[in-house]
């Protein structure tokens, strides 16, 4: 058995009226990848956050080397050899790969100056160390979403720690970049590297971990080897119950609701397709395909240079998002926090954001009537809040899509669109949304699903668009199509043949 | 897990971090309990000066113009996110106009309309410019702000010339009356008069609008995330340019009100008079983030800033020390909301 690294024992962890973590015992060794998983709110980002020195626990001790070891800030958690990704990005977009990976710590030299010289060296032999094949000097901004992810990495491993913790790293980046990342995961384990892997997408788990723990409500359940369990033990431990979302093929009749013609822009050419009454059409393809630009376009959100929308076979002017919701359009964004809610506002004032002139009665709003249709969605959709005036910032991931999805709802859009419902959430409300759109699509509202998840997208589509760089490359049947396919339309690999 | 992350900070348990959280969500507790401590203890140390009905009717002129006015569209404009730096020169391009033709004996009902109409029309074009080409408000409106008293200064001419060499003064009675009427008189020379009440029809409409009306509503809605609000299907870039066109309108209103209440022009009215709004609006609990407060509130936070000039004059403070009073009042009450706004509260 090869050596412990880190042991945390009995950490006890409560925020006012709430106990995050209650004696959590848990352990990890060198050259191992050790996930963690749960759903929302289950403690494991608590965890993390103690190792990494954001929080003290209330009680518990944690041992580094076998060592007591008192973390008692980020520096100190530094210092102790534990380094840390963190889901939300830390790079600075206008600066270079090298600038952000020593950012505030540059090698300086007299008066301060940076010893740009020293600073790319280093920043290369890192870099280099790690199979990564990026000129330092590149602007962040100019890298893909993986790549950045990579610096970021980088940025962590530039301290030399013993112990990276991972917070979801694959959050923001398509399945094919996945393959990379788990690479530079596999290399860095060979160098006896002990690594923290939290992810929401389970099929990561088995590919890339050696151990997995499950925690609930703050407790943990279990930690077991990965060769040894399956998915369905990791969901059962994870909600407590079974969850496998079933797909239903479904023959859906020729009823074009939405047909869109030669569509183009800078980031997109010739987009042609349609969508039928009730049905879940899907676009995968990798991230920067082009997918969320044709979708912002039909929405009005974002500028076309030529092409028509039909909506019930006539032509609809969808130029901005009023006329497109005025056609019977809804968009669900991509980016929840930035683009879906008004994060400081309350659940109910969210909800009725798009619909104010159904809660008025002349000019003036009647709160009450909005009171009591988010009291009616907040059941219906099993919003989990102490109540409609909450705040949504304060909701998990998964409740204020859920939000956001009662907003639409309420304008009761004929075509929905909805872009990665289901991105940062966890499983429990992952099959939760799934059924909030089959249900739709039975009311006769047609939807279309922007997804990079492909098993999501095998799992609840009727038909399939695949988008490459700017184009369609293939249109699948939701019966028939497997992720090899999709795969193969999603990087280009058919434009050849 | 982000509940917990942010249960942290949320909600203190101690006696101070719950009037914390109190004040925190009702930000215009502060002006209040300023100004009712401001009352108490001037009614004890200046009880004569203070407590006079010519005192506390002037108090309240100089509160109904041009302060209200312009704090009601400041209010509006930090409110969606956006800031108007021209709402001082618009309150003296108003006043110019409506000088100049008064003196030309146009009828009073142009007098009135004309300089309202005038000003809402250059904030509109301000208002497009920054919701249509993209351009920052603050330089915008530091722009139109040099427009307006650059027209401010031709008309101003035009009746030197008109009037040979005398400037906009001793205006007739038939239309200083809009301003100098009285509802009220009371024997000390006090008198309420007739702006107190535009004034108080004026908070009263835009409070219910800006609290009840749908239309309104989404200026909180543009201020909290201008994106989310655009893909909720509102009309971002109209409501932005309609509130640039009623902020320069209410303060071009303000500066006609102006020259009835003084019976003349002057080219230095309205100096300063943005950062006065401004700083009433953020103490009263206007955040400079945009989406949060209300008129209530910074109509109390401007009252307070009456009360501070009023507090200085009883006081025979030296007037070359108000500024220096404003100023740090603004940087107080801005350092307040940052540190305010970093707060979490549930709730």
């Amino acid at each position: 058995m090869s050596n412990v690294v880190l042991e945390a024992k009995g950490i006890v962890k409560t925020f006012p009226g709430v106990l995050a973590l209650d004696t959590v015992d848990f352990d990890l060794r060198e050259g191992e990848v050790h996930a963690l998983c749960g759903e929302n709110g289950a403690g494991k980002s608590t965890l993390m956050h103690i190792l990494a020195g954001v929080y003290r626990q209330d009680s518990g001790e944690i041992l580094i080397n076998g060592k007591h070891a008192e973390i008692s800030g980020q520096r100190a958690a530094q210092e102790l050899g534990i380094g840390i990704v963190y889901q939300e990005r830390s790079l600075v977009n206008g600066l270079n790969v090298a600038e952000n990976i020593f950012a505030a710590r540059q090698p300086v030299g007299a008066l301060s100056m940076i010893k740009w010289k020293e600073l790319y060296r280093r920043s290369a032999e890192l870099l280099e160390s790690l199979d990564l094949h990026i000129d330092p000097t590149t602007m962040v901004g100019s890298l893909s979403p993986a790549m950045q992810q990579m610096v970021e990495i980088a940025k962590a491993l530039s301290l030399n720690p013993k112990v990276l913790i991972l917070d979801e790293p694959t959050a923001t980046i398509t399945e094919r970049e996945v393959g990379a990342l788990f690479s530079l995961i596999q290399k860095l384990k060979e160098k006896k590297m002990a690594i923290i892997y939290i992810s929401h997408r389970l099929s990561e788990i088995f590919r890339v971990a050696d151990r997995v723990t499950v925690f609930k409500d703050g407790r943990k359940v279990q930690t077991a080897d990965v060769k040894d369990i399956d998915n369905d033990w990791l969901v059962n431990r994870m909600v407590g119950r079974d969850l496998s979302f079933t797909r239903i093929d479904r023959d859906i009749k020729e009823d074009k609701v939405l047909e869109v013609q030669n569509f183009c822009s800078g980031r997109f050419r010739n987009i042609n397709f349609h969508l039928n009454r009730g049905e879940i059409l899907s676009f995968a393809g990798l991230a920067g395909a082009g997918r969320t630009e044709v979708m912002r376009a039909i929405f009005g959100a974002d500028k076309r240079t030529s092409g028509k929308v039909f909506v019930e076979g006539k032509e609809a002017d969808t130029r901005t998002t009023v006329k497109a919701i005025r056609q019977g359009i809804g968009y669900l964004p991509e980016d929840r926090k930035a683009q879906g809610l008004f994060l400081e506002m309350s659940v109910e004032k969210n909800i009725v954001s798009s619909s104010l002139k159904e809660i008025s009665e002349g000019i003036m709003l009647n709160d009450k009537k909005g009171a009591l249709v988010c009291e009616e969605y907040r059941e219906k959709l099993n919003i989990v809040t102490p109540s409609v005036s909450q705040r949504v910032v304060n909701l998990s991931g998964g409740n204020q899509q859920k939000v956001v999805f009662a907003k639409w709802l309420f304008v009761n859009p004929k075509i929905m669109i909805v872009d990665e419902p289901t991105r940062g959430v966890d499983v429990g409300a992952k099959s939760e949304i799934y059924g909030i759109l089959r249900r739709l699509t039975e009311q006769g509202t047609s939807i279309i699903v922007v997804s990079s998840d492909l098993p999501e997208v095998l799992a609840i589509s009727d038909r399939i668009y695949i988008m490459y760089n700017g184009g369609i490359t293939g249109e699948l049947d939701g019966k028939t199509a497997d992720e090899e396919t999709i795969m193969k339309y999603a990087s280009g690999i058919t434009l050849g043949q | 897990m982000e509940k917990q992350v942010r249960a942290k900070s949320a909600g203190s348990s101690s006696l101070g971090g719950k009037i914390l959280d109190f004040i925190t969500l009702r930000r215009w507790i502060i002006p209040l309990v300023l100004i009712v401590l401001y009352f108490i203890v001037y009614s004890i140390l200046f009880t004569k000066s203070f407590l006079s009905a010519y005192n506390l009717t002037s108090m309240a002129l100089e509160f109904a113009i041009p302060t209200s006015f312009v704090i009601i569209g400041m209010a509006i404009m930090l409110i969606n996110g956006e800031i108007d730096l021209s709402v001082g020169y618009a309150c003296m391009f108003g006043n110019m106009l409506a000088g100049y033709m008064v003196i030309n004996r146009l009828p009073l009902i142009l007098c009135i309309v004309v300089p309202i109409i005038a000003s809402g029309l250059i904030g509109l074009v301000v208002g497009l410019l920054v919701s249509r080409v993209g351009i920052n408000s603050f330089i915008a409106t530091l722009g139109s702000g040099m427009v307006f008293y650059g027209l401010g200064l031709v008309i101003y001419e035009m009746c030197r010339k008109f009037e040979a060499g005398a400037a906009i003064q001793h205006l007739e009675d038939w239309f200083i009356v809009i301003s100098q009427g009285k509802l009220v008189t009371f024997p000390d020379t006090g008198a309420i008069q007739y702006p107190v009440l535009y004034s108080l029809v004026l908070i009263l409409i835009f409070t219910v609008l800006m609290s009840k009306s749908g239309f309104f509503r989404k200026y909180y809605y543009i201020g909290m995330n201008k994106e989310t609000a655009a893909l909720s299907g509102i009309n971002v870039k109209r409501m932005k340019t309609v509130a640039f066109t009623i902020s320069s309108a209410l303060a071009g209103a303000s500066g006609m009100l102006m020259c009835a209440r003084m019976g003349s022009s002057a080219v230095t009215l309205g100096t300063g008079l943005e950062m006065k709004a401004i700083t009433a609006c953020v103490i009263g609990g206007v955040s400079f983030k945009g989406g949060i407060g209300s008129i209530g509130g910074a109509i109390l936070g401007g009252l307070f800033m009456v009360c501070l000039s009023n507090g200085l004059r009883i006081a025979y403070a030296p007037s070359t020390v108000y500024k220096l009073i404003e100023g740090s009042v603004l940087l107080l009450a801005v350092i307040m909301d940052a540190l305010i706004s970093k707060r979490k509260v549930v709730g």
